[in-house]
């Protein structure tokens, strides 16, 4: 593709949409560590019908798949509150519910080493951004803390209300518990009467199944990073990081 | 709010913007090297309102920082030195301070706005580490995980861009391959034998804490260096110090 | 205007440079992690025949210098290893193809880039966290936590950002088996006992605190660098001696406030730049 030239004026924009990326970026994965995983939806996605989001075992296709996985974060979070709550009650009486909801629960999901393509056209742009990360997952076992590595790939749309997220991958190498080998079999703990009630929370699977990537095992093929942003003009021209 | 902005102020923005990614990151480079004067001296507002916050409470005043994380910080490193240079003679031609201590605090995340005035700029990063340093005894260094959130003013004040608050929240220190963080929280809780990690010998501050503390099974959710959204000027709405915005107070 | 001397259009170009050497140095992680060793070298590394001569890759043990000898470790020494890789797994997984069992790790963050006054030339100093696995003979695997330093010189080639010389100083690899004894209370661990100045390494166990009286911290050994073999011979010898640390990092760092104004290979991540004059003697 021939590069385009942009006037300093359009540069400038241009460089102001590449930051507001980086923030977006920022605060969605900030929003593990505060526990606002409901409200990414609302807050960065494109309300178009055809987004999507990624994971290892799937694609989460269209507007009311990707809401749903966020509102099934949010309602993790509130059962797992109130089973914390009642494991602990003398150090956590007197609490709303508001004030309970997240307790004992975190995710740690920092991203970097972005690579980030604004089309020539301004309309779109692709990004993909390495995460590195460990968070508290409350399982039927109790508090299980995992390893997060891995990668967020991106493609931006620009909305009458600003950048937004269009399709998005998250996909992880190592998710295994922290404390054992990514390299062997991962650690378990027996299940815990506090937290049995979890073993009936079902988390909505990916409406199209697939195998997006593998965590790590010996013997796993050697696998690539997800395809880089490379420069483009619009968006047919290039790859999609959607289904 | 860029739009009404002419191009020389968005662009004194942009620029202003990278400045403070290049200021943060030396920051961390140079606490990395514990190189504590060279930090405050080098990147940082001197005035009375420059203000430095960990958990143990928040350090007011220029004056303070820097006896707190220069003056009762410098002597350990050479503390450690003199007993490093008992061990091995080669100790002596090198750095105390930045000798088999690198703490470096990875930056990402990030997430940065400049105020539409031009005047400061506001920033929030996460780290995962790497908590990487040395031991005395073998001078190998070895590693941990240190999972914090940052929360960083910057002012343009005399035609450059330096620190003016610094805030971090600290949410966990652990080992990378050894124990479950979050089971290991819950089963000493479980048996009430949890005991809150941190500063027990904090340094004189102004504000006392605990400002933030580290995650455990009990722990309600903590927004203490919340993102910066977009804002118009540094003030107490906008500020990770409030009430003490002015780097000209001296 | 805001600078007397650069014009808002020369501004802009020297906001967007800094952008497109982090990228192009990100892009570098990406293609290491997928072994695209030669693409990397072909696309990403400098093309003018003067800078491929003094172009150059370190480790720790010294700095390959000139594209032939940075082929040569680079990317014909990871082929080998691969191909020696293959055959050893292959005797667990016969239809294993390249890289089976590999995985390769690398973030760049903690960015600093110096764009020199002429913008002809940058600086580039990060801090790489990540991982590598390596197959094992009896078809199980080991793993580490890897961390490192990286600096790098870029140059602008036709208006395309290139690398020129690039330092990645490895300071740690940590096991991803646990090991028995090593560090200290893990999340939440005893308190420490020495008085704390703000963040800096912690006594021993817990978080915070300074490195005052309380004592040096207790971190395990972790024993020699597991990624030795893998340094080769570089063209010139000159180490990143881990034991010291980051004791030459101070020589090193790009500037925050006035850019270096042009190109000098004393202060280049070359082999001409290297900061260590004093010599380890081991």
């Amino acid at each position: 593709m021939a590069k385009r030239q942009f006037t300093p004026e359009e540069l400038l924009t241009r460089w102001e949409a590449r930051r507001e990326m980086q923030n977006i970026m920022g605060k969605l994965t900030q929003s593990y560590l505060m526990m606002e995983e409901a409200q990414i939806y609302d807050r960065w996605w494109s309300k178009r019908d055809d987004v999507c989001l990624g994971v290892n075992t799937g694609w989460y296709n269209g507007k009311d798949a990707v809401k749903g996985y966020y509102d099934a974060l949010g309602a993790k979070i509130a059962l797992a509150s109130e089973l914390i709550a009642k494991a602990f009650p003398e150090k956590l009486a007197g609490k709303t519910k508001e004030e309970l909801y997240g307790v004992g629960q975190i995710g740690v999901k920092p991203v970097d080493t972005f690579v980030i393509e604004i089309a020539g056209d301004g309309k779109t742009a692709k990004g993909i951004w390495s995460l590195h990360g460990t968070y508290a997952d409350i399982t039927a076992s109790g508090p299980v803390s995992l390893w997060d590595w891995g990668y967020y790939c991106v493609d931006f749309v620009l909305d009458d209300d600003g950048w937004k997220i269009w399709h998005m991958q998250y996909l992880t190498d190592i998710n295994n518990p922290t404390g054992g080998d990514w390299a062997v079999e991962p650690l378990t703990w027996p299940e815990d009467p506090n937290f049995a009630a979890m073993k009936d929370f079902v988390f909505p699977a990916p409406n199209v199944p697939a195998v997006l990537r593998e965590n790590y095992y010996p013997g796993r093929p050697f696998t690539e990073t997800p395809p880089l942003p490379e420069p483009y003009e619009t968006f047919a021209e290039t790859f999609s990081y959607g289904i | 709010m860029s739009k009404e902005l002419t191009f020389e102020q968005r662009l004194h923005n942009a620029l202003g913007s990278q400045q403070c990614e290049n200021i943060k990151s030396t920051h961390s480079y140079l606490h990395g090297m514990m190189y504590s004067a060279e930090e405050w001296d080098g990147i940082w507002n001197r005035s009375k309102d420059a203000t430095w916050a960990h958990s143990f409470g928040r350090m007011v005043g220029f004056d303070q920082v820097w006896w707190d994380s220069v003056c009762l910080v410098d002597p350990g490193a050479y503390q450690q030195w003199l007993r490093a240079l008992e061990k091995d003679p080669e100790v002596a031609r090198k750095d105390p301070r930045s000798m088999g201590k690198n703490a470096c605090h990875a930056l990402a995340s990030g997430v940065v706005e400049v105020a539409a005035d031009g005047k400061s700029c506001r920033s929030s990063y996460i780290t995962p580490g790497p908590f990487v340093m040395g031991g005395e005894n073998s001078l190998v260094s070895g590693g941990r995980i240190l999972n914090e959130r940052y929360g960083s003013d910057f002012v343009y004040n005399n035609g450059r861009w330096e620190y003016l608050h610094e805030q971090v929240c600290p949410d966990g220190f652990m080992d990378y391959n050894n124990g479950n963080w979050a089971h290991d929280r819950y089963e000493q809780a479980l048996k009430g034998n949890f005991t809150q990690a941190g500063y027990h010998n904090p340094p004189p501050v102004t504000d006392p804490g605990p400002l933030h503390v580290d995650y455990d099974i009990v722990q309600t959710v903590q927004k203490t260096v919340y993102w910066p959204e977009p804002y118009e000027t540094l003030d107490d709405n906008n500020s990770y110090s409030p009430g003490r915005n002015n780097p000209n107070n001296f | 205007m805001m600078n007397a001397r650069y014009t808002n259009e020369e501004l802009v170009t020297r906001l967007w440079d800094k952008e497109e050497v982090k990228d192009l140095m990100s892009r570098r992680c990406y293609y290491k992690q997928n072994d695209w060793r030669q693409k990397e070298l072909d696309e990403l590394w400098v093309t003018n025949e003067e800078y491929k001569a003094s172009a150059s890759l370190a480790n720790n043990l010294g700095y390959f210098v000139g594209m032939e000898d940075i082929k040569k470790y680079y990317v014909d020494g990871i082929a080998e290893k691969r191909a020696a890789q293959l055959e050893m797994v292959k005797a667990n997984y016969p239809d294993a193809e390249y890289g089976n069992s590999v995985m390769n790790a690398h973030t760049y963050h903690t960015v600093m880039v110096e764009l020199a006054g002429d913008g002809k030339t940058a600086r580039y100093l990060a801090y790489d966290h990540g991982h590598q696995t390596d197959p094992l003979p009896d078809g199980s695997a080991k793993g580490y936590w890897t961390s490192g330093h990286i600096l790098a010189d870029l140059v602008k080639e036709d208006g395309v950002w290139k690398i020129w010389h690039i330092k990645g100083m490895h300071d740690l690899s940590i096991p991803s088996a646990p090991v028995p004894g090593a560090g200290g209370g893990g999340f939440g661990g005893p308190p420490p006992e020495g008085d704390g100045g703000p963040d800096g390494p912690p006594p021993e166990g817990g978080e915070g605190g300074g490195p005052g009286p309380g004592g040096p911290p207790m971190m395990p050994d972790m024993g020699p660098d597991p990624y030795e073999d893998d340094y080769g011979t570089p063209t010139v010898a000159l180490p990143y001696v881990v034991k010291w640390a980051w004791n030459d990092l101070p020589k090193q760092m790009p500037n925050t406030y006035t850019p270096n104004e042009t190109y000098d290979p004393k202060i280049s991540y070359g082999p001409d730049g290297h900061p260590d004059q004093l010599r380890s003697w081991r």
